[in-house]
């Protein structure tokens, strides 16, 4: 096999000149003509001038004080018992970014959260967290969050402050008098607790509840009706999926349980001894997260998804005769106008490209999946590919292993777009008297043709009651202030049998009231009897008012305790040492208002711990579940469910769809645009967060705008190229966008990212990139597959009490199916963070087998560690080269304790950018913003870099975490002129931030190209910690901020290491393998990331150092501490050598 | 063929391993500006130095209460680490909280009008501003824990805080102060085989002060 050629951009595939003119340059050039083109802001101030002042400046500083200014030293009045100034507390609660329902550990630091890090009991996420989990604790301290309620005038944009005094009886006579009129309208609330009050929030008013989220899984449960007679979310075991097929999905950028799939996704691709892994196949139209990973990925046009699906269970039961179904006539029916010999050219795939992978599929049946899950493209096809999935599923004997229904099902995605769309209808017909809106922004997710703010028009009385002034929000009467999930108590349901708390770390920031407090308040201000007084049983031991501020001026003075407000805890309330001792004295007790702390804990004692029949009292199975955060009465979660049985009617009718396409092929020139979810983003609802807009996107590597993806071949056919402002016409509206060339999207495709171009989300996120959501079209709704009333998610239909009304035609999302032509209006420069020039220069930097090769020789794939042609004149090392090979002896010996070291496996990694933001929230890492990053000054301490291989059109990829390599011969070391980098006595290259004097000497000898130099002082700039605002509380303690002018790079989370040294010390025993866990290795969902002793060779890290072990550039010498282990594919025998 | 500017002696560790290249040390060190920058930064450093005007030594604010050390520490001998608590486990020394003093003052002394004022803080949950006298730069992370683990008696940093009515700082912090103490104490030698690191690691941290940049800058 030749030796496989890796690139990272067409332009470097294409070997254009520009990339030999940038082989000699240290750092990427920007276009000098973009940035003179744009206008100049700030000062002219020269460097004479620069001079001048700063000489004024020294001379007033030195005549100034002689003391540092008084810093005052406050101590808590009452300090509770847990808290120890200095030492973080832990608290475990539940991840409500979106409604997967993760669990997490905040870590608090004097009563206030720095970071989130995974709940490793929790069964879902099992420690780890995602990319946007690991950035919430920023969107707490968000100073453009609601700072108290406000009452609108409704057109004429003038805001008044709101009493919730007020707003409560308001709102309780409007619900009251609209009865079944009034609407709670959410997003998904998987919370067993929260579900029940809004019930009975239902039941006490009337009201009827829609639950509505940005992306819902209509299709999902449609194409499920159909297909097993009954709507349902299933659970997805990725863990059990040893081969992986996607029909237009990306389950591990957008999936509504994306942690736990990447979870079990990268457990099964990690190699196994003997060689073995997964298998990975994806048909889509353009490169997501999950295809980016995939072994093989086949360009199909959206719409031929179906065709491709239905042809595939053609071969498998059809030609193959696998499974019961060969003999059913109506399935002989269905899928008999769907041959591969057909299907295949249409779909531009290679004859036998289906046979074959149906053989592989059936070699894996029952360990196998095929997941559809995606944004609907199209109503009509939507459900149909999902009845196709389930049907394959069924054959393939995944339904009730990979697939559960019935065991434990999601409740994770309860949205419902035809609910919402039937809801506008309604509103618009006057139906609606009072709209309360929580947890979901439809002015800015629902396009403009679903005609939301005409809708509300209608409606007397809106209120919304949100985190933030958002576009709904701003259309309403009443604005309410709601708080961030780490200040409010909360519970989650994710799949069936997992019970999750979410409790708060601190007290409310700003002046807001949780959900379920205002819907007990509303409640209370009606008389409805359920919500005036705390049940007894639950009276006693909740006598916590101090938990939710009953009155906002209670949360107005927290200034009552020192800077820092006091935490929560798990078992008792600090301040509130009476309350254990007026336990026994609960009947005597006079009812105390209640409050949803008190109502949430009768739930738990009234419904889930007397369901479980546990042994121990209530107390202490309250406590320990607070601890834990997580409950799981079964832990046997994997269990199997139930297989339902297919019912072949439903692929008639998909079939019907397939056959029903409009696959006008695009004319020349036009091209079928899909919206995809952004992985970074997600639905857009928290786009004020200045690590998700940084960190970029995982497949395009860009950040802080979202852009038109297409093919090299089509931007050439077009006459495009990378970085043009395009614009085209879509549903009415002239888009701009810049443009991306993108290998490995179909060539008569396009995507746009949704959850960009906010309005009204806070002075970081708005006008960022596009609104794509616009683009979504409103559709009536396959017929086919209209679910039955009965089978809408339990949740809805609990609290659906009051008469549905005549039910409007049903309406669809469509996501897709656009057809456009792009033309160049402008020059744009798009951001992205990289290292160095960004080529590769044919340097070994990356490698990669099959698993084939790797069967036969364990070295398969690697070049040797020595001299490379590409770095040393003809392979020639200079005189003093040391042979690298037997450098790990060597080493052993300079760093005689522990010698740190790091283990990657790029078979796990998947490139979704969790330990990046995590990186940053660990180590106070600065974010830019654009500018800064179009010039190259983004300040990420690791950075996944994207590696292609093989074609143009369909390239294979590979995705390598960059970090800094910590060398034993760091050639960053020798060049510093003050010694602010040095090697420890433990191997660690540490950066002496007080030391440095900024030369960038070491920036420009690093190879690796990690080091990051702070030109403006970033962190207190307006995109990161911006001075006075909340932010700067949530920067760590335990890291220094660094200054302007400062060298920074990874430590490897030195500040982590320290702490297991002092923890060692304090215990009297050595560090344990296992007790440091960097930041990024804590977080990745994939777990690719291993840390530890290289003198412990019994350490994880040692041990998955296999002989896949290479290292990046150790040619040069550097004797780096990283070991990557090389990414092996399991490609079919066909494509070896491609 | 140059040879590489940098190279590592085997078994030495750390910074004396790494040389800069005679050729590269001329250029940065010729005669004359060697000798100008070394008359410039002896006269800069020494005036610095004996000014004095950079010096927190000595340095005693009067507090919102007059508490005395010498009164409570000194005479009733209560120990530091009575009120301090949790210095042995955490970064900071802490500052105890009203609490701390009422779980005594309830009843010692309760009419006193300085009592009187601390009871009146308590129960108005209004802690007091203490001006602080031992302050360190930010990119400075001290830790406590270690320290008291070895053994290390509170005076040695903070002088003899028993004999003071008002307490005043003691010693510069600087990073001098703290390294002459690490280097006095940084005599176990590592071992050279793996086998005895446990023995290293378990006994020889305990009063082992390293003098690795990251022991106090991260």
């Amino acid at each position: 096999m030749s030796e496989t050629r890796f690139w990272k951009s067409p332009a470097e595939y294409e070997a254009q000149p520009e990339v030999e003119r940038q082989r000699e340059e240290e750092f990427a050039a920007p276009p000098q003509a973009y940035f003179e083109a744009q206008p100049q802001g700030g000062l002219d101030f020269g460097r004479r001038d620069f001079l001048k002042w700063s000489t004024a400046a020294l001379a007033v500083a030195s005549a100034a004080c002689t003391r540092k200014p008084v810093q005052h030293l406050v101590p808590y009045a009452q300090q509770p018992e847990e808290v120890l100034p200095g030492k973080a507390d832990y608290y475990a609660s539940t991840c409500m970014e979106c409604a997967a329902g993760c669990g997490l550990l905040v870590k608090t630091r004097e009563g206030r959260p720095i970071k989130v890090e995974g709940n490793p009991l929790h069964p879902l996420n099992q420690g780890t967290a995602c990319a946007r989990g690991q950035a919430t604790f920023l969107n707490l301290y968000d100073p453009d969050r609601m700072s108290g309620s406000l009452r609108f005038r409704r057109g004429r944009g003038a805001a008044a402050p709101l009493a919730l005094a007020q707003a409560d009886q308001e709102l309780a006579q409007a619900f009251r008098a609209a009865g079944p009129q009034g609407v709670v309208l959410t997003g998904t609330i998987t919370g067993p607790a929260r579900q029940q009050l809004l019930a009975d929030f239902s039941a006490a008013f009337g009201t009827r509840r829609v639950i509505y989220d940005a992306f819902n899984p209509d299709a999902l449960r449609a194409g499920q009706a159909a297909a097993y007679g009954a709507a349902a979310t299933p659970h997805f075991h990725f863990d059990q999926a040893e081969m992986l097929v996607t029909f237009g999905a990306d389950p591990l950028g957008s999936g509504y349980s994306r942690v736990e799939y990447e979870l079990g996704f990268g457990r099964l691709r990690k190699l196994r001894n003997p060689a073995a892994m997964s298998r990975v196949v994806a048909f889509e139209p353009a490169m997501s997260l999950t295809g980016m990973n995939a072994d093989s990925r086949y360009l199909v046009r959206a719409d031929e998804l179906l065709e491709v699906a239905l042809s595939l269970a053609h071969q498998l039961v059809l030609e193959d005769r696998r499974s019961v179904f060969a003999t059913d006539a109506t399935v002989k029916y269905a899928l008999a106008a769907y041959a591969p010999a057909q299907v295949e050219p249409r779909a531009g795939l290679a004859a036998g490209t289906l046979a074959k992978l149906a053989g592989e599929l059936w070699q894996n049946r029952g360990r196998s999946l095929v997941y559809a899950t995606g944004l609907p493209l199209d109503p009509a096809t939507a459900p149909a590919l999902e009845v196709a999935a389930a049907f394959l599923n069924s054959v393939l004997e995944n339904e009730g292993v990979t697939v559960d229904a019935t065991a434990s099902p999601s409740g994770q995605a309860q949205g419902s777009d035809a609910d919402m769309l039937e809801l506008l209808a309604e509103m618009r017909a006057g139906g609606v008297k009072a709209l309360l809106v929580y947890g979901t922004n439809p002015a800015y997710t629902l396009p403009p043709a679903a005609g939301f703010a005409e809708a509300l028009k209608q409606v007397p009385l809106v209120a919304v009651l949100s985190e933030r002034l958002d576009e709904t929000a701003r259309m309403a009467d009443l604005a309410l202030a709601g708080l961030h999930a780490m200040e409010c108590w909360g519970d989650a349901e994710p799949v069936q049998g997992v019970y999750s708390l979410a409790q708060p770390t601190v007290r409310p920031l700003f002046d807001g009231r949780g959900l379920e407090d205002t819907l007990i308040a509303i409640g209370r201000a009606a008389g409805a009897a359920p919500f005036q007084s705390v049940a007894p049983a639950a009276a006693a031991p909740a006598a916590t008012p101090g938990v939710q501020p009953a009155t906002p001026a209670a949360a107005a003075t927290p200034g009552a305790q020192p800077a820092t407000p006091a935490a929560k805890t798990t078992a008792t309330a600090p301040g509130q040492p009476a309350a254990t001792a007026t336990a026994p004295a609960a009947p005597v007790n006079p009812p105390k208002p209640l409050n949803f702390h008190a109502y949430l804990k009768n739930y738990w004692q009234t419904k889930i711990y007397a369901a479980n029949h546990l042994a121990g009292s209530f107390d202490d199975f309250w406590t320990s579940a607070l601890r834990d955060g997580v409950f799981v009465p079964n832990p046997q979660l994997n269990a199997a469910g139930k297989p339902r049985n297919f019912k072949p009617a439903a692929l008639t009718a998909a079939a019907a769809a397939a056959g029903a396409v409009n696959k006008s092929v695009p004319a020349e020139g036009a091209l079928l645009l899909s919206l995809t979810v952004s992985p970074m983003l997600g639905d857009g609802a928290r786009n004020n967060n200045g690590y998700l807009l940084e960190a970029p996107d995982p497949v395009a590597k860009i950040c802080w705008d979202n852009f038109l993806s297409i093919a090299p071949a089509t931007a050439q056919r077009l006459g495009l190229a990378d970085n043009d402002l395009v614009e085209f016409e879509a549903q009415g509206k002239r888009v701009r966008v810049p443009l991306h060339v993108q290998p490995g999207v179909q060539a008569e495709s396009a995507t746009l990212a949704l959850g960009w171009g906010r309005r009204a989300v806070g002075t970081i996120g708005n006008q960022v990139g596009v609104n794509a959501f616009p683009l979504a079209r409103v559709e009536p709704a396959a017929k086919a597959f209209a679910a039955p009333e009965a089978a809408r998610p339990a949740a809805a239909k609990g609290a659906k009490t009051a008469p549905a009304p005549a039910p409007a035609a049903a309406q669809a999302l469509a996501f897709g199916g656009l057809r456009i032509r792009p033309r160049k209006v402008g020059q744009y420069f798009l951001a992205q963070p990289q290292g160095g020039n960004n080529y590769l220069l044919g340097r070994p930097i990356v490698q990669q087998t099959t698993l084939v090769q790797i069967k036969a020789h364990p070295h398969a794939g690697q070049k040797p560690e020595g001299p490379d042609e590409n770095i040393w004149n003809n392979g020639q090392a200079p005189a003093g080269y040391q042979n690298v090979p037997q450098a790990g002896r060597a080493t052993a010996q300079l760093y005689p304790g522990h010698h740190w070291g790091m283990t990657i496996d790029l078979n796990a990694c998947t490139g979704c950018n969790a330990c990046v933001v995590a990186c940053y929230a660990e180590n106070n890492v600065a974010v830019v913003g654009r500018e800064q990053v179009q010039i190259g000054r983004d300040m990420a301490w690791l950075r996944i870099d994207r590696y292609y291989s093989g074609e143009l059109e369909n390239p294979d990829v590979v995705n390598e975490p960059m970090l800094c390599q910590q060398c034993a011969n760091a050639p960053c070391e020798s060049v510093c002129p003050v010694l602010a980098t040095v090697t420890n006595d433990e191997g660690l290259n540490l950066q002496v931030y007080n030391r440095c004097v900024g030369t960038r000497f070491c920036s420009n000898n690093c190879p690796y190209k990690v080091r990051r130099f702070n030109f403006y002082g970033y962190i207190h700039d307006q995109y990161s910690f911006g001075r006075g605002t909340p932010l700067e509380l949530a920067l760590n303690p335990d890291v220094t901020v660094r200054a302007r002018g400062v060298m920074e790079k990874c430590t490897f989370c030195v500040q982590r290491i320290n702490a297991a040294h002092w923890e060692a010390q304090a215990l009297g025993r050595p560090i344990q393998d296992g007790q440091i866990k960097t930041a990024c290795q804590q977080t990745c969902p994939s777990q690719a990331i291993y840390f530890g002793d290289m003198n412990d060779a019994n350490s994880k890290m040692m041990q998955a150092r296999t002989p896949r072990g290479f290292r990046v550039l150790a040619d040069l010498n550097t004797e780096p501490t990283i070991t990557y282990l090389t990414k092996v594919r399991n490609a079919p025998a066909s494509q070896e050598g491609a | 063929m140059p040879s590489l500017p940098f190279q590592r002696e085997p078994g030495k560790t750390g910074l004396q391993a790494g040389r800069i290249e005679p050729r590269m040390a001329k250029f940065y060190w010729q005669k004359r500006w060697r000798l100008l920058a070394l008359i410039i930064a002896l006269l800069g450093f020494g005036g610095w130095k004996l000014s004095g005007l950079f010096s927190n030594v000595g340095y005693s604010p009067s507090q919102p209460i007059p508490f005395s050390h010498r009164l409570h520490a000194g005479i009733n001998h209560i120990p530091c680490m009575y009120c301090h608590a949790g210095v042995e486990r955490g970064k900071v020394a802490p500052v105890p909280a009203l609490n701390v003093c009422m779980g005594c003052h309830s009843v010692v002394d309760a009419n006193r009008p300085l009592i009187q004022k601390i009871a009146t803080a308590y129960n108005q949950r209004k802690p007091f501003h203490w001006v602080r006298i031992y302050a360190l730069p930010r990119f400075v992370k001290f830790n406590h824990q270690p320290h008291i683990s070895a053994g290390i008696a509170c005076q040695t940093c903070h002088g003899p805080v028993q004999t003071m009515r008002q307490v005043a700082q003691y010693k510069e912090f600087w990073m001098g102060e703290c390294l002459d103490c690490h280097r006095a104490h940084n005599y176990l030698p590592a071992p050279r085989d793996y086998a005895h690191r446990d023995l290293y690691y378990v006994h020889g941290r305990m009063t082992n002060a390293p003098v690795d940049c990251n022991t106090c800058h991260n």
